[in-house]
């Protein structure tokens, strides 16, 4: 049976417009010929043009090419021909050339690729890779003493005085040269929130000190244990590939419970949630993508898969690698209360204290609300405040009977991704 | 934490201006400048306070919804994302029309998209909003239902254009005579007319009994030995009621005859039944063929609907290709004639195609498989033929003259025909 369902196609698309186009293009009159084999999907659609578009989808990443003009991917042409594949509306048949070319060039491809990280890495790689990385941590030094005489400034001047969002995006920017993305992230957020909220003084108060103690941390690096180095390198934000994940990989049914998705620029950030069922542990799977590319189909909220998740180094391994996993019913472990949340991030925070975000899932919570913000109430009657999307599909769905809820925790406020009862399951 | 709020207040206001020596600063640390200890003290409060955070617990959680008395329409959820998504609010409407009929309600998987549609739509779909929709509406600030009218305000304090909207919605029954003849009294002389015109509906009314008076004996049968002929005698313009709203030209017709004119918009259409003896359609086929047919059926086509409904009248004008010399009518002739009048007049191709589609439209009904055959047959040949709306008015059964493929030039409008018919047909077989 297939994995691809109606709903995980639509997860594909790169915005609305492309979603209510994919419906309109999944009907059998706009595809003169389909056919699908294996992994293999194709067709032509009728477009504005004499030539019907070509379209193929490589069903095991996906991957997608299409003939026509489009930018966006996928394009609405291969949504539409997924979403007639996901209701079962296309026959096997055998691939004409041009798809067979295509896919025979993927595998070339990937051979090639294969090849190339199999092969041992030569002393000079490894020399060079050692010299990029003094190189850049020298950078990121020298920015950062520039940083900490911006920072010291503002201070100085009180935020009242003088600071403008402007001036925070243009510190960014030499921090974006000297290497360190991570520190360049933290002070834009922080010139998006100076002057706003009633309580933004608090707020910047806690960024402009996180970044500060970030920086110190920087400059006493070589007194830092291996894993405290690793999260504070990561928190500077150098990249960590995908060989540095630890050796003994966790096996586990793992349950996607919720996701995050942000746009920053021309990237955009993917972070899916995953609960080890058997044993209990957390893990993020964090993935990026540009010019809409879509995200691992794998990863959709209210699913879950076998697998054996790679855990990156930190002193609080959180984010974790998925090779191949196979499909499982959804049926994720239940949810604890406020006070063990809270008393879980407090000892992750000691081990790791530059997590930003931390997974809280409650069992048995409702919605309420002061007036101004809504708030997660646990069955023990405590509570936690709400940011980001407004909870009314939750409501709407539950009617605020009590629920397992997922959100992303970020020291003030809980965004939620996600809920689910015997009602079903909705994602935000 | 005190010291972490001292310290960002002096962090707002600048770290120079305020003491160092009364700096709240941790004194574990050692960081050179004050800005800095500052800085990295606020840090390190920060993430304590994270670290030893707890959670309010005097918050209550919102009453949960109440329980339905009626099923939800659970079947309907995925082409009603569908619809949602292709904003075909037409098919949504529909469908909710339908789904009310089997007391049927919208399912929460959808209700949040529904409220969010435009104010207008979703007062259409309240028939489908059941407790749960309602409860949710008052969570999201979404008002629902209309705001109750406030008070009417009294005669005396309405301008002249609010007292003639007032007797124009007036139910026109003896009840309301004293406010009509009141009315017709008054100074401004819109307000007067609107007053007549509601006077001359009223049977037994001083009004109406002046008009039938003059009525009597203006038409007339004569018999001839193969045919019958319309003898019209027209009123001259003194004749009539100087309080009658008058029409200062029309056409060309002369004075007599714009008299006439008047006075027949003022009389109920069935008066001249009883005068002559003939039904509608006879009577209308006399008196085209009269020299008055211009004042007479003009008269007949401004009283139906304006002033006298009567649906006989408006099947038998509809039929009479009243469309030919005053397709000014057509419209609201086609609102009002029955559903056998227009598919009459549609089958017997009377309409240009393009009036077939304006007059489907005003209608604001569904078509009957007939008369959809023959729309998307129009449609085919005219592929130039906007197609955003008459997918939503056709037959579902017109499904099957779009399923294969059209001429080229018409294939995208057919394709879009077929999109909005088949999602329909969805949306129905769902309930």
């Amino acid at each position: 049976m297939s994995q691809w369902t109606t709903e995980r196609v639509l997860a594909l698309a790169p915005d609305a417009s492309s979603l209510s186009s994919a419906r309109e293009l999944s009907s059998e009159a706009k595809w003169p010929s389909s056919g699908t084999q294996n992994h293999a999907l194709w067709g032509e659609a009728k477009g504005s043009g004499a030539k019907p578009y070509q379209t193929a989808v490589d069903l095991r990443e996906p991957a997608f090419k299409c003939s026509c003009p489009s930018r966006k991917f996928p394009c609405k042409h291969a949504l539409g021909l997924m979403i007639r594949y996901a209701k079962g509306e296309i026959m096997a048949a055998s691939p004409p050339g041009w798809v067979t070319e295509w896919l025979e060039k993927r595998d070339e491809k990937s051979t090639k690729q294969e090849t190339k990280s199999d092969a041992p890495k030569t002393e000079i790689d490894v020399e060079a890779a050692a010299k990029r990385s003094n190189k850049r941590w020298e950078n990121i030094l020298a920015g950062l003493e520039e940083c900490e005489a911006f920072l010291a400034d503002a201070a100085g001047q009180g935020l009242l005085a003088t600071q403008s969002a402007r001036s925070w995006d243009h510190m960014a920017a030499r921090m974006v040269d000297a290497q360190s993305p991570g520190i360049a992230r933290r002070l834009r957020q922080i010139g998006l929130t100076v002057g706003v909220g009633p309580d933004w003084g608090r707020t910047v108060a806690g960024q402009m000190g996180n970044l500060s103690l970030l920086m110190e941390g920087a400059r006493r690096v070589e007194s830092l244990n291996e894993d405290a180095r690793v999260d504070l390198r990561v928190a500077l934000g150098i990249p960590q590939k995908k060989d540095d994940v630890e050796l003994a990989p966790v096996a586990d049914v793992w349950d996607v419970l919720g996701q995050v998705i942000e746009q920053e620029d021309r990237i955009t950030t993917c972070r899916s949630w995953l609960l080890g069922r058997g044993t209990g542990r957390w893990a993020m799977h964090l993935a990026f993508s540009v010019a809409g590319r879509p995200f691992d189909i794998r990863l959709l909220p209210g699913t879950a898969f076998v697998a054996e998740l790679a855990f990156f180094p930190s002193a609080w391994p959180l984010r974790a690698h998925l090779e191949d996993a196979i499909s499982e019913p959804f049926s994720p472990r239940i949810g604890a209360t406020w006070d063990a949340s809270l008393d879980r991030l407090s000892h992750a925070l000691a081990a790791q204290p530059w997590i930003e975000q931390f997974p809280v899932h409650l069992t048995a919570a409702r919605l309420g609300t002061d007036g101004h913000a809504w708030w997660v109430v646990d069955q023990n009657g405590q509570s936690g405040k709400l940011r980001g999307p407004l909870p009314w599909p939750v409501l709407a769905l539950s009617g605020n009977a009590p629920a397992e809820v997922i959100g992303e925790w970020d020291g003030s406020s809980l965004r939620l991704m996600a809920a689910w009862g015997p009602w079903g399951f909705v994602s935000l | 934490m005190k010291e972490f709020d001292n310290l960002a207040t002096a962090l707002q206001v600048g770290v120079r201006r305020a003491n160092p020596d009364r700096l709240p600063l941790l004194k574990e640390w050692t960081c050179g400048s004050p800005e800095k200890a500052c800085l990295v003290d606020l840090g390190v409060l920060d993430l304590m306070r994270r670290a030893g955070m707890t959670p309010r617990d005097d918050l209550a959680p919102v009453d949960g919804a109440p329980p339905e008395t009626r099923r939800y329409a659970l079947a309907s959820v995925e082409p009603l994302l569908e619809a949602l998504d292709l904003e075909a609010v037409q098919a949504i409407l529909e469908w909710a029309e339908e789904a009310a009929g089997k007391e049927l309600l919208a399912a929460p998987a959808v209700l949040v998209r529904l409220l969010e549609l435009p104010p207008k739509t979703r007062t259409a779909l309240l028939p489908v909003f059941g407790e749960r929709a309602h409860w949710l509406a008052d969570l999201m600030g979404i008002r629902l239902r209309p705001p109750e009218p406030a008070e009417p305000a009294t005669w005396e304090d309405l301008g002249w254009r609010e007292r003639a909207e007032r007797i124009q919605a007036a139910e026109k029954s003896p009840e309301n005579l004293p406010l009509f003849e009141a009315a017709a009294t008054e100074k401004r002389k819109e307000v007067r007319e609107e007053a007549f015109r509601a006077l001359a509906q009223i049977p037994g009314s001083s009004v109406a009994t002046t008009i039938l008076n003059l009525a009597k004996g203006r038409l007339s049968v004569v018999r001839k030995l193969l045919s019958k002929e319309l003898k019209v005698s027209p009123p001259t313009p003194e004749e009539l009621p100087p309080q009658m709203p008058r029409t200062a030209a029309f056409g060309t017709l002369g004075p007599n005859a714009l008299a006439l004119y008047d006075l027949v918009r003022h009389t109920p259409p069935s008066f001249w039944e009883q005068e002559t003896g003939l039904q509608p359609g006879d009577l209308i086929a006399l008196a085209e063929k009269s020299d008055y047919a211009e004042a007479l059926i003009s008269g007949w086509l401004r009283a139906i609907p304006h002033n006298f409904v009567e649906p006989r009248w408006s099947d038998a004008l509809l039929l009479a290709r009243v469309d030919v010399n005053r397709p000014q009518f057509r419209e609201t002739l086609c609102q009002h004639a029955s559903e056998a009048a227009f598919e009459e007049a549609v089958l017997g191709r009377r309409f240009h195609p393009d009036a077939v589609f304006a007059y489907a439209m005003a209608r604001g009904k569904r078509l009957s498989p007939a008369v959809s055959e023959l729309l998307v047959d129009f449609i085919k040949q005219r592929h130039s033929i906007s197609k955003a709306w008459p997918a939503y008015h056709l037959d579902l059964s017109a499904i099957r003259f779009v399923s294969e493929p059209w001429p080229d030039e018409s294939e995208s409008t057919r394709q879009h025909l077929f999109r909005v018919l088949e999602l329909r047909l969805r949306l129905h077989r769902s309930l």
